[in-house]
């Protein structure tokens, strides 16, 4: 690439947005998973109008069938068109992603710009807890608040979010404290800023490009999480067309019906590759030091 | 996930390097070949084997007959012990220990003529007083052991003479015979009752053809051979049991050949076993009846026409087919046909538009919500979402709890006795039911006479029926195998019209073995029979 060029360009467009969506088109890999995301979240939008059979229609007459025309993926023990169920299970494994990933990063963000604003004690408080929580290996503490709350599709919510919290907490208070100290924050300060304000319409926009590059690799872990905790029984439930419960219903079946579990895993397989690649591009484009 | 599995297999793979590298040095300590086994053709040639492993669903929970309530526990315990009488494999009443009885003709006095020159592993010999103090214990109510209950009718016992017992029973108990071959009379050895007292369960003594070796749970238990046992001794030197509660990995035990013997198999794999040469896939018909019993005291199941439509709306056929692969057969009557004294019924043929009239009838033309218990096994998750389907077609919602198994003992029989079933939660409930003693009353009493309402018993449909109850009652007054009979036969057509359960089907045991064993089989109330094991010359 022209250096030269690039200066140019940059002097006459220099919109951090626009800079952003430049660097950020150079991530081909990137693009490629941004795009199987996209087509995800259609199939969430409006994946009962265009898969061939619904979610919960039992066919006896054609149980643990291999693909064909028919059945792309083949069929369930009860018949059911596993094409079908693992395009419906896509909104499951985005909606928990997203949603627990979402409750943790805003809990943890506020906990982190607390703690690394005002220092002190509450600092060492939320600090400590987070310590505690990263302790555990993820899994086994998802399963340990599971076995709390009980089986179910929200409480993995509240699990999983628990459990992706205290990384945003540090990752915000170490971008805090080094912004704390900046110019542009003590000017704010002489200015007579609020803190809400100094916090939120100072250091949080400076903390942003972490979050946003830590939340999009958070959302694939999560799903994996969720489907793990499907496979083992503390998800969702049956009938449910939840990848990982799929996954685990046919795991009886793997000797002689490896369709059962090979698209749900698949799908798992390459949602959660498609978020981290998109991280990774997300990092790229967003991180200064990497141009600089 | 499937790390996880990945992981599993590796462990499993280990252990079995490690357990292999054991049986080899036991096999080295005693050689059962007449060459004399060099290290490389021990290796090669596969001499014969003589410690037998076998891998089981569930662990066992304990050695006392008079303790077990599992099915498992009790097969397990009939290779140390044996009773006054046991069963053949067709369920069929054979004498044990006892040689003859003779019993008066109201089915209140039993007179057993005792086998001579038997002795119990440790020595002891069996006799008139080693049988009275097991009878003894078994009558003792306050042991509170979970099977006293089963023999409460036992007044008294009289020794004639060394080897003759007269037992005189408080009430007629037409069925003693068949409650004496059940598992929890087996015979304990008194010295060793005396020894460790309740710790039985961990040091069980019996007259078996193989002898208690160790046991620790959740890992194995080894049963060895009783060199002097009375019938000769067994083939195999040893047995280890092995709890592999994960379906896949016993059956991938059984392929790699680090178990000779598996049981159940999971009805999903059989096609992939039936295919390969050295391994043999059995399948015969048990005792285990399943059904969905539903509570008959409460709305709308107190309406018989309910009850009735929903037999109707379930295709048991496809049930059989989807649920168990195939490996089960339509239910004729709450009695599986291997217990004494079935009597097939007039099936309640699938007929979604007789289930909707009847449903009309009853005044729910658009159906009813209900909500239906089960256990989490992947089998009862895929029963469960079977019979969802199915009730919905007649308009009935039904909402599924699939329950640990602990949690949902507890919440059908957590009540105080007596606690009517108007006040009890419980709504529709799948299980299922194996009466050891193979016998028509341990096969109705239990699930559908009055007495036995949660949480005395099994009648979680809180079925109450005068006519039930009088038919099991007359039963139970004679020894006269006919008059039985047409006791019994009212009962199950008396209970069978009432449906106070939703009629499913009759399970088939299937297991299967290596073919360098044979004869060892699995009884249709579901336990082991190790007695005709040999190995393949």
């Amino acid at each position: 690439m022209d250096k030269s060029k690039d200066i140019e360009q940059k002097e006459e467009i220099r919109t951090p947005f626009k800079e952003f969506l430049m660097k950020f088109k150079k991530q081909k890999t990137a693009i490629v998973a941004l795009i199987f995301l996209l087509l995800l979240v259609v199939f969430s939008i409006i994946g009962e109008m265009i898969v061939p059979y619904g979610v919960d229609e039992y066919d006896y007459m054609n149980v643990l069938q291999s693909p064909s025309k028919a059945h792309w993926f083949g069929t369930d023990e009860f018949g059911r068109d596993i094409f079908s169920r693992v395009i419906l299970g896509a909104r499951i494994s985005l909606a928990v992603g997203l949603s627990s990933v979402t409750i943790g990063a805003v809990i943890g963000t506020i906990l982190g710009l607390v703690s690394g604003y005002y220092g002190g004690f509450i600092d060492s408080v939320i600090m400590r807890i987070c310590d505690t929580l990263f302790a555990f290996p993820g899994i086994i503490l998802a399963i340990g608040i599971m076995a709390i709350l009980g089986p179910g599709m929200f409480n993995v919510v509240i699990s999983v979010s628990i459990f992706s919290a205290p990384s945003f907490a540090r990752i915000v208070r170490s971008s805090t404290l080094t912004q704390k100290e900046s110019i542009y924050v003590q000017a704010a300060k002489n200015l007579g800023a609020s803190d809400m304000r100094i916090l939120f319409r100072h250091i949080l926009p400076g903390a942003m490009s972490e979050i946003i590059v830590y939340y999009t690799m958070n959302i694939g872990s999560s799903i994996l999480t969720a489907s793990s905790l499907s496979f083992l029984g503390m998800g969702a439930q049956a009938p449910s067309p939840e990848w990982g419960l799929q996954l685990s219903t046919g795991r009886a079946y793997v000797g002689l019906n490896w369709h059962m579990t090979f698209f749900p895993g698949l799908a798992i397989f390459l949602t959660v590759l498609s978020f981290n690649l998109l991280g990774d591009g997300l990092r790229d484009a967003l991180d200064p030091k990497l141009t600089q | 996930m499937k790390k996880k599995f990945i992981k599993l297999m590796a462990f499993v793979l280990i252990l079995s390097f490690v357990l292999g590298g054991c049986s080899q040095n036991s096999e080295e300590k005693t050689p059962v070949t007449d060459e004399k086994p060099t290290q490389t053709e021990a290796d090669n040639k596969g001499e014969i084997k003589t410690d037998i492993v076998i891998a089981t669903a569930v662990d066992f929970i304990t050695m006392d007959p008079l303790d077990a309530n599992d099915t498992l526990s009790g097969g397990l315990q009939r290779t140390m012990m044996e009773g006054l009488f046991g069963f053949d494999k067709d369920m069929k009443i054979i004498p044990l220990l006892a040689e003859s009885y003779t019993a008066n003709d109201n089915a209140t006095e039993f007179t057993f003529k005792l086998k001579q020159g038997v002795k119990f592993s440790d020595g002891t010999d069996f006799n008139a007083d080693a049988a009275i103090v097991n009878l003894k214990r078994m009558a003792d109510q306050t042991l509170g052991l979970k099977r006293n209950s089963l023999f409460k009718m036992i007044a008294n016992n009289e020794k004639i003479d060394d080897y003759t017992v007269k037992v005189t029973l408080n009430e007629p108990f037409g069925a003693f015979v068949n409650t004496l071959a059940h598992p929890a009379a087996l015979m304990v050895s008194p010295k060793a009752l005396d020894e460790y007292g309740k710790d039985v369960s961990q040091h069980p003594v019996g007259t078996g053809r193989y002898i208690f070796d160790t046991w620790s749970p959740g890992e194995q238990l080894v049963i060895k051979q009783n060199p002097d046992y009375w019938g000769g001794a067994s083939e195999f030197t040893s047995v280890t049991f092995k709890p592999v509660t994960e379906n896949g990995t016993r059956v991938a035990m059984l392929q790699s050949g680090d178990a000779d013997f598996i049981f159940p198999v999971p009805s999903e794999q059989i096609a992939s076993l039936e295919g390969n040469s050295n391994i043999t896939v059995e399948r015969r018909p048990s005792i285990v009846t399943r059904y969905i019993t539903m509570n008959t005291k409460k709305k709308p199941f107190d309406d018989v026409k309910v009850r009735q439509a929903l037999n109707y709306a379930i295709d048991k056929e496809a049930y059989a087919q989807i649920v168990y692969n195939g490996f089960a057969k339509t239910s004729s009557s709450l009695l599986a046909p291997n217990v004494q004294f079935y009597d097939a019924q007039k099936p309640y043929e699938y007929d979604v538009e007789k289930a909707k009239q009847l449903l009309a009838e009853a005044g729910y033309p658009n159906g009813f919500e209900t909500k239906l218990w089960s256990s989490n096994t992947s089998t009862m998750i895929k029963a469960t979402q079977f019979i969802k389907q199915q009730l919905a077609q007649v308009g009935v919602t039904v909402n599924v709890e699939n329950m640990e198994v602990g949690t949902l003992e507890d919440k059908v029989t957590g009540y105080p006795v007596g606690t009517p079933g108007e006040e009890s939660d419980i709504e529709m409930y799948v299980i299922g039911w194996s009466p050891s003693t193979g016998d028509a009353d341990w096969g109705l009493r239990p699930l559908a006479s009055t007495e036995s309402a949660p949480p005395v018993s099994y009648n979680a449909a809180y079925y109450s029926n005068p006519v039930f109850d009088a038919a099991i009652q007359g039963a139970l007054e004679t020894a006269d195998p006919d008059k039985r009979a047409e006791q019994y036969k009212i009962a199950q057509k008396q209970v069978w019209d009432d449906a106070p359960m939703l009629y499913l089907v009759v399970d088939d045991n299937t297991f299967a073995y290596n073919n360098k064993i044979e004869g060892i089989t699995i009884i249709a109330d579901g336990s082991m029979d190790l007695s005709g094991g040999k190995l393949v010359k």
